[in-house]
């Protein structure tokens, strides 16, 4: 099996402070890969690592077999590494259509266009009808959607989703989720950290459980959904922040 | 005697700094006994530079307010004078104490409405410059301070009374030295002794921990503006004095105003000496480049490109200022046992100015 | 006497506006406030000064000269003298543009002596008359050159891939980065391109306008004044405030002094920095 993007020994700070203490990560092509853990646990500290955002440092970060440990976030995103960031980071002043037209331009002339607009329209129906309207007026789940497809514009080889559904009305996860799973069917490597473990699992492959910045666990995602204590500690962590946010 | 019991117990670089503050100090007094006559103005020129950095950095400093309107503190200063005594016979001193509580006056509302406002530390800049600015196109259209060719001093009182010597410029020397130890006496108790004064270092490191601490940000900040414009003013009044001639060009253009600011980060705004090292050291620079004879009308030029160049430097090298570069230095040359960390506060070793 | 301040102030508004773009860019793009940007125009003022330009060709070539050497300049200071300000708190980077400024207002004191000298006006024609009002050939042309290249600037930032670069790095600089924008290149080209303007702009003032080095501070503090009235939302805004700033000054000069005028204007800016602060909001660094 081929390997999309396989990082081990990573470690990221922020600041003075370890955040992400040697961790390992694979994601096999054509996969959906979990990252679950509670709320601090790291998460997004790692993927900004990983893109070369925050100081890090690695024993190996391979996307597709080539060394990329030193690059600069812009030259991962070239790569082929594309993080859908959880603060969505949109150009608010511009429409969703220039938002995706700056992405597909960026994208690079050599690379194929396997996500052209007509495409992405395809997939956010809803972003079709918004076209026109500035991404600052948008809903959160319109937002979301728009980060996404931003993403996809960017013609990735893989695919990072940093709590797509966060803060969203339930009916609206649905939403994200499926068309993320129909995304996942064209084959892109996608690393999707979520709050919603049944629904990530179902359609992931394999599963990492980060705590405190290290992994402590690492399964198949039929073997994660079973085992009881990795969840029920995953789930102690997350009732209590959930608790504590309502 | 208290301090040989001080020193005792204190780091090395506590003792050198002490003993560099006293010899300077021996320095400053009998130096126009010693040299040229014609260099005790230039001694004169010096301490007017400390003192304009150092009470900059009252507010700068201590509070980090990057205030461009100090400059306007320092004509209201001259002007004042030029008015009151030379126009109308007033008594200089109480012309001076008109000049510090106007220029307070402006300090305070300055601050107060910036901060009324919620301005930033760049719009403070541009505001103050703008008034800045706006003062000294007032003074130079306006009859009252003689439009674009100033004021005069006809007066022909001599003595303390009067503030003015003619053939002698010893007793203004002295004048100024002591105006400015007192200042600097009284900035170190204010700092150090005072509730007032020990809130600053606080609003300047976090105005939002100041405030949830219990202190009064705003009336704070506004009362050191205040202060520090106050004695900004005197040096004005005392330039006034010296020269005998007061224009919007001489003592109100903005670049006297960022040349207080530039000279108090490069001697190091978080300390006391710092300011003053700077405002001595460029009057040397200025005196320096005349002996190599450069033209009069370059000397001025060419200190102000240094100037910036040193302070360009220092932010670059990501370094304090002279005063902290060279406390850190004499902590590696002379470690002491116990590691003493220095807290973000004021160093309250002061260095009093010596040779020009 | 009303076709005198309109006709001068909107020639004159049409060059600030254009000063002010250079500043708006720089500001808006990069979140630099730059207070040595005045001394840009200077560059080209004393640039052609310097080379004395005989013809309207080599006048051309002269102004296109500074223009890259001024973008040069600006490109090294921002590589080495501002760049590692970015994403750091505190006055370094307000303190160094000044400082900037200052040491480059007292080069051109020493390099050039003697105030207030003009080069020869390079244009076919002395003055020409409009609505009524005589007005100088220098003035006319420059006024029409800064027109055009401001509706250039502007097709650039909102028509190219170019400037939704740079728009994308003022909007969210974050999000630049998702996009794969090396934004480090965006900052230094946006400020080498905020210097050639700004010197473009001092070789169409020099034909008209006696030089003196104290000019450099003035124009720093007018074009600020620009960029917050005109607000970071548009191009426009600044254009719009480089002409009320353009006709405010003719207005006053016609009837108070030069030096009340500015002091009233002055004066009028502090009140707008009051009332609208948010206008030059200094984001916050994203990354570290």
């Amino acid at each position: 099996m081929d390997t999309a993007l396989s990082v081990q020994g990573l470690r990221v700070w922020r600041g003075r402070s370890e955040i992400v203490r040697s961790v390992d990560l694979t994601i096999p092509s054509g996969q959906v890969v979990a990252l679950l853990g509670a709320n601090g646990a790291g998460k997004t500290t790692l993927i900004e690592g990983m893109l070369g955002l925050l100081p890090m440092k690695a024993d190996k970060l391979d996307l597709f077999g080539q060394d990329v440990r030193g690059s600069q976030p812009w030259e991962m995103v070239r790569n082929g590494l594309v993080v859908v960031p959880q603060d969505r980071y949109l150009f608010t002043d511009m429409s969703v259509q220039e938002n995706l037209e700056l992405a597909s331009k960026r994208s690079g002339r050599s690379q194929e266009q396997v996500f052209e607009l007509d495409a992405l329209y395809d997939l956010f129906p809803r972003l079709a009808e918004r076209k026109g309207q500035f991404a600052g007026t948008l809903s959160g789940g319109e937002r979301s959607m728009l980060a996404i497809a931003r993403g996809l514009a960017l013609q990735p080889k893989v695919l990072v989703l940093d709590e797509p559904s966060l803060g969203l009305a339930p009916i609206v996860v649905d939403l994200i989720m499926s068309t993320i799973e129909r995304i996942a069917h064209s084959g892109l490597p996608i690393l999707l950290v979520e709050q919603n473990v049944h629904q990530t699992l179902a359609m992931a492959s394999w599963g990492y459980v980060i705590e405190s910045g290290a992994v402590t666990a690492s399964d198949s995602s039929e073997a994660l959904l079973r085992s009881d204590a990795i969840l029920s500690g995953y789930f102690a962590v997350d009732v209590e922040s959930v608790e504590g946010g309502s | 005697m208290t301090t040989l019991k001080a020193l005792r117990n204190t780091t090395p670089r506590q003792t050198i700094n002490t003993l560099i503050v006293v010899a300077s100090m021996i320095g400053a007094i009998v130096f126009p006994w010693v040299v040229d006559p014609a260099l005790v103005g230039v001694g004169f020129i010096a301490l007017i530079y400390a003192m304009r950095n150092f009470t900059w950095n009252i507010a700068g400093g201590l509070v980090g307010l990057l205030s461009l309107a100090h400059v306007a503190g320092f004509g209201i200063g001259a002007f004042t004078v030029a008015i009151l005594t030379w126009g109308h016979g007033v008594n200089v001193w109480l012309a001076i104490l008109v000049g510090m509580l106007l220029s307070g006056l402006v300090g305070i509302v300055v601050s107060s409405i910036m901060s009324r406002f919620g301005v930033n530390a760049f719009f403070f800049a541009l505001g103050t410059a703008a008034l800045s600015l706006a003062v000294s196109g007032i003074a130079a259209s306006w009859s009252l301070t003689g439009e674009v060719d100033g004021l005069q001093n006809h007066t022909s009182g001599e003595g303390l009374l009067h503030l003015q010597w003619f053939l002698d410029p010893k007793p203004l020397y002295y004048v100024a030295l002591i105006l400015l130890v007192v200042i600097v006496c009284f900035t170190m108790w204010l700092t150090s002794r005072t509730r007032f004064g020990r809130s600053l270092p606080f609003i300047r490191e976090d105005p939002d921990m100041a405030a949830s601490m219990g202190i009064d940000v705003v009336r704070n900040q506004a009362l050191t503006m205040g202060l520090s414009m106050a004695l900004t003013a005197i040096p004005g009044s005392l330039i006034a004095q010296y020269t005998s001639f007061v224009s919007y060009e001489s003592v109100l253009t903005l670049e006297i105003g960022i040349l207080m600011m530039v000279g108090a980060i490069i001697g190091g705004s978080s300390t006391l000496a710092g300011p003053i090292v700077a405002g001595i050291g460029i009057a040397a620079l200025e005196e320096g480049l005349r002996a190599f004879d450069v033209t009069s009308s370059s000397v001025s030029s060419i200190t102000q490109i240094i100037y910036a160049a040193i302070v360009i430097l220092i932010l670059r090298l990501g370094a304090d200022g002279i005063v902290p570069m060279w406390n850190a230095l004499l902590d590696r040359l002379f470690p002491s046992r116990e590691h003493h960390e220095v807290e973000p506060e004021l160093e309250s070793n002061d260095k009093e100015p010596a040779h020009a | 006497m009303l076709m005198q301040i309109l006709v001068t102030g909107l020639l004159q508004g049409v060059i600030y506006a254009l000063i002010g773009l250079g500043l708006f860019l720089v500001f808006n793009v990069m979140r630099v406030v730059n207070f040595a940007h005045g001394y840009f125009v200077l560059i080209g003022m004393y640039g052609l000064l310097w080379i004395a330009p005989t013809s309207l060709p080599s006048y051309l070539v002269a102004a296109m000269g500074v223009a890259l050497f001024a973008a040069t300049f600006g490109y090294v200071i921002e590589r080495w003298l501002l760049e590692f300000t970015l994403h750091k708190p505190g006055h370094a980077q307000l303190v160094i543009t000044i400082s900037l400024g200052i040491a480059m207002q007292y080069f051109f004191q020493i390099k050039f002596p003697e105030p207030y000298q003009t080069i020869a006006n390079p244009w076919p024609f002395s003055s020409v008359e409009i609505l009524g009002v005589s007005v100088n050939s220098g003035r006319l042309m420059a006024a029409v050159i800064s027109l055009a290249l401001t509706v250039l600037i502007s097709w650039v930032v909102y028509r190219t891939s170019l400037g939704q670069n740079l728009r994308a790095c003022s909007q969210s600089l974050p999000g630049a980065v998702h996009v794969g924008i090396n934004f480090p290149r965006v900052y230094r080209g946006t400020f080498a391109f905020g210097a050639a303007i700004a010197a473009i702009a001092g070789a169409l003032l020099i034909p008209f306008q006696p030089v003196s080095p104290h000019f450099g501070l003035d124009l720093t503090i007018k074009a600020f004044i620009i960029v917050v009235i005109g607000g970071v939302a548009s191009i426009w805004g600044t254009v719009l405030a480089g002409l009320i700033l353009g006709l405010a000054e003719a207005a006053g000069s016609t009837f108070v002094s030069g030096s009340l005028t500015s002091s009233v204007i002055y004066l009028l800016f502090l009140l707008v920095i009051l009332v609208r602060p948010q206008g030059l909001i200094v984001r916050k660094a994203d990354f570290a």
